[in-house]
């Protein structure tokens, strides 16, 4: 073989293989759509069952240039034009198309896609563009979640709500004192309420007591309540009696009850007797205080059926006492399976 | 091989002894097995809407016939039941949005109440499956609220795994198979990937310490290593949706030899009697059983064995109000009292396993 004739072999053989290279990548998210992808980001390194092959090393070859028409443009026309439910029997192939285009695409491209997406639907939305945005927005949260909440915050009234508050939620999640501050300086009270909302959500699990103080300087509302009720459930189950004693002061009637019934169902699980007390003594006769009152019974019952029923045996004859009792059998009934 | 019209000697044997069978079991006044179509699933499905269903207010499933109420995890999964016939039927779909409207109408939205955290987790996963059919948020929105609520308080952060009840003093699959799945549909449906976290860590701890890597048998419990067929379909479930197929084809594996009794040389799924906490099992197994083989193109392993035990359900209904109960290998005749809990397992695999014509 000539020199030349060599040279023009490896040179050839190399475009040859550049062109390979860029066209693999061009090629739609739905190539990750095995069953190994199913579990997500990055399902191989988590599964205790497959053998994953070696990847082929390409560190030698020289980068392809970046093409003029994004790898993940054609798929993002696609999937956004989709005008079919994302819903019924296939949602759940469908949601899971969705988010593995959504976990595989470049993060350094999520605001190109997110802009372009949004384009789209100001054009023609769809059901599925909305689910898309609101995924690819997640993603964008977990590695610069400023950035994404900021994008939220400008997002259009079909999406806007829900895009800002999981937007402050992950950013919560990951810096509690820069999500709470930006949170906090949202001009639009709608938005700055949501925002802190999501906010005391998050931290209804990490932090009960500052997310109780977090919300109780919303507006009220169910959302808020809600918030309320966990978080002090949660708080009462390390510190039963200081929650207690928070819960018995809330000046809203509605609210009080449900937060005091939260808070002796969850002392129930290491103090019944004293969990039984609080919903005897704070608690008005009536549908809440059953409840509280059953959930507690359904506790004891299990740590100690005797104790249980003796306090059961001394409520007045009625539907409650009967429903404590039958809670306490049920739950005894509820034994092991048999063995075949 | 060489190609021959000569019936081979073990097919014949089986033959002969089906006739055998079916001539014993026709004299004995049991029906012989039959094919089912996908009217038969509709038709199963309507008569037991028809003896349970209450759709006036909030609409549940009734215990039994004349009234009651099956209890919190037996609701949740006779909704699931339904979810299966919808998604089979979609004229069926919009029961399913009464139903889970009226389980929270009934239930609340807040199932804290509950000590239980597996029947939290049934409750969710009905909840996330009817958002999945309907689109409906709210129910999205209930199950996350209430799986978050459940993982606050009893799931182990140092050692892995949820606990049963509240009380957070002993584990086993019951919960911990469910609430993977719940993880991972969180996961599907919110796009947020520490759910899905949470879903392989319950899982990882259940592989860990409720099951035989080498049977593919689900344990109870750390402390119980006794079998049943809801647990190896949630284990299966949780398994399949991880893409650890290894782990769901081995509990598949399993779950095709249990129960005794035998139809066309498979198992037919155990009894687990009538009126009690277990009564609904094998719709439970069968259902995952039959998502996975569907996700994952395993008919040739697996639908001869579910069509078998739908067969069977199909087959020992009984014909004066057109019920099957979950004793698979009993016919339920007149004068057997059947509540909608016993009654479920059969609907579930008439809508689950695909129809053999």
């Amino acid at each position: 073989m000539s020199r030349s004739l060599a040279v023009k072999f490896v040179v050839g053989g190399g475009v040859l293989l550049c062109a390979l290279v860029w066209w693999s990548g061009r090629q739609p998210a739905k190539m990750i759509s095995t069953m190994e992808q199913k579990a997500g980001a990055n399902p191989a390194s988590s599964s205790p069952d497959k053998i994953i092959p070696p990847q082929k090393d390409l560190g030698a070859l020289p980068a392809p240039a970046r093409p003029l028409v994004p790898f993940w443009q054609d798929q993002l026309f696609a999937l956004q034009a989709v005008t079919n439910s994302l819903f019924g029997a296939s949602a759940d192939d469908f949601m899971k198309e969705l988010q593995t285009f959504a976990e595989g695409v470049d993060i350094a491209d999520l605001p190109d896609i997110l802009k372009k997406l949004q384009e789209l639907q100001a054009q023609k939305p769809t059901v599925i563009g909305r689910d898309l945005e609101l995924r690819l927005l997640r993603r964008w949260s977990g590695s610069d979640a400023r950035s994404a909440a900021e994008w939220a915050a400008q997002t259009p009234p079909e999406v806007h709500d829900e895009a800002l508050m999981s937007a402050a939620g992950d950013w919560a999640k990951q810096d509690l004192a820069a999500a709470t501050a930006w949170a906090g300086q949202l001009p639009a009270d709608g938005d700055r309420q949501n925002a802190l909302k999501s906010v005391a959500g998050v931290l209804a699990y990490s932090d009960p007591q500052k997310s109780l103080a977090l919300a109780a300087a919303l507006p009220a509302d169910s959302g808020r309540d809600e918030i309320i009720t966990c978080a002090a459930g949660i708080w009462a189950a390390n510190a039963p009696k200081d929650a207690a004693a928070w819960a018995v002061q809330i000046p809203d009637d509605t609210l009080r009850l449900q937060v005091v019934s939260a808070t002796a169902m969850s002392w129930g699980d290491s103090d019944s007797s004293s969990a039984a007390n609080l919903a005897i003594n704070s608690l008005p006769a009536g549908e809440v205080q059953n409840k509280t009152v059953l959930a507690i019974v359904q506790r004891w019952g299990l740590k100690d059926a005797a104790a249980a029923s003796a306090w059961v045996a001394q409520f007045p004859q009625g539907d409650l006492r009967q429903a404590a009792m039958d809670a306490i059998t049920a739950d005894k009934d509820r034994s092991r399976p048999p063995a075949f | 091989m060489k190609p021959t019209n000569q019936i081979p000697f073990v097919t014949s044997c089986r033959a002969v002894t089906g006739l055998a069978l079916a001539l014993t079991l026709t004299a004995a006044g049991i029906r012989p097995a039959a094919a089912f179509s996908n009217a038969d699933a509709d038709t199963l499905f309507n008569s037991y809407n028809t003896a349970f269903y209450s759709g006036s207010g909030n609409a549940y499933y009734k215990n039994y016939k004349s009234g009651g109420d099956t209890g919190f995890w037996q609701q949740a999964e006779e909704i699931e039941t339904a979810i299966d016939a919808a998604n089979r039927n979609s004229s069926y779909t919009s029961q399913v949005t009464a139903l889970v409207n009226g389980f929270d109408g009934i239930r609340q939205t807040s199932w804290s109440y509950n000590t239980y955290n597996d029947d939290v987790m049934w409750a969710c996963i009905a909840h996330l499956r009817a958002y999945s059919l309907t689109g409906n948020t709210t129910f999205r929105n209930i199950a996350k609220s209430n799986f978050d609520m459940a993982y606050a308080r009893s799931y182990d952060t140092v050692n892995g795994g949820f606990y049963w009840t509240s009380a957070n003093n002993s584990k086993n699959s019951a919960v911990n198979g469910p609430a993977s799945i719940v993880a991972y549909k969180l996961y599907q449906a919110y796009g947020d990937s520490t759910y899905l976290t949470k879903a392989q860590n319950i899982c990882n701890w259940q592989r860990a310490n409720c099951w035989n890597s080498t049977t593919g048998q689900v344990y109870d419990s750390p402390g119980s290593q006794t079998p049943t067929t809801y647990n190896q379909g949630t284990f299966i479930g949780a398994n399949d949706n991880l893409g650890w197929t290894g782990g769901a084809t081995l509990a598949c594996n399993y779950l095709m030899t249990m129960g005794g009794g035998m139809t066309n040389g498979y198992h037919i799924m155990p009894e687990y009697g009538t009126n009690n906490n277990n009564s609904g099992f094998n719709g439970i197994g069968v259902r995952w059983a039959a998502a996975y083989m569907k996700n994952r193109g395993l008919q040739s392993s697996y639908l001869g064995w579910l069509q078998a035990n739908a067969e069977q359900a199909w087959n020992i209904r009984r014909l004066s109000d057109g019920l099957s109960w979950c004793q698979w290998d009993e016919t339920l005749i007149n004068g057997d009292y059947v509540g909608s809990w016993d009654c479920s397992s059969s609907i579930a695999a008439l809508q689950d396993v695909p129809p053999t014509e």
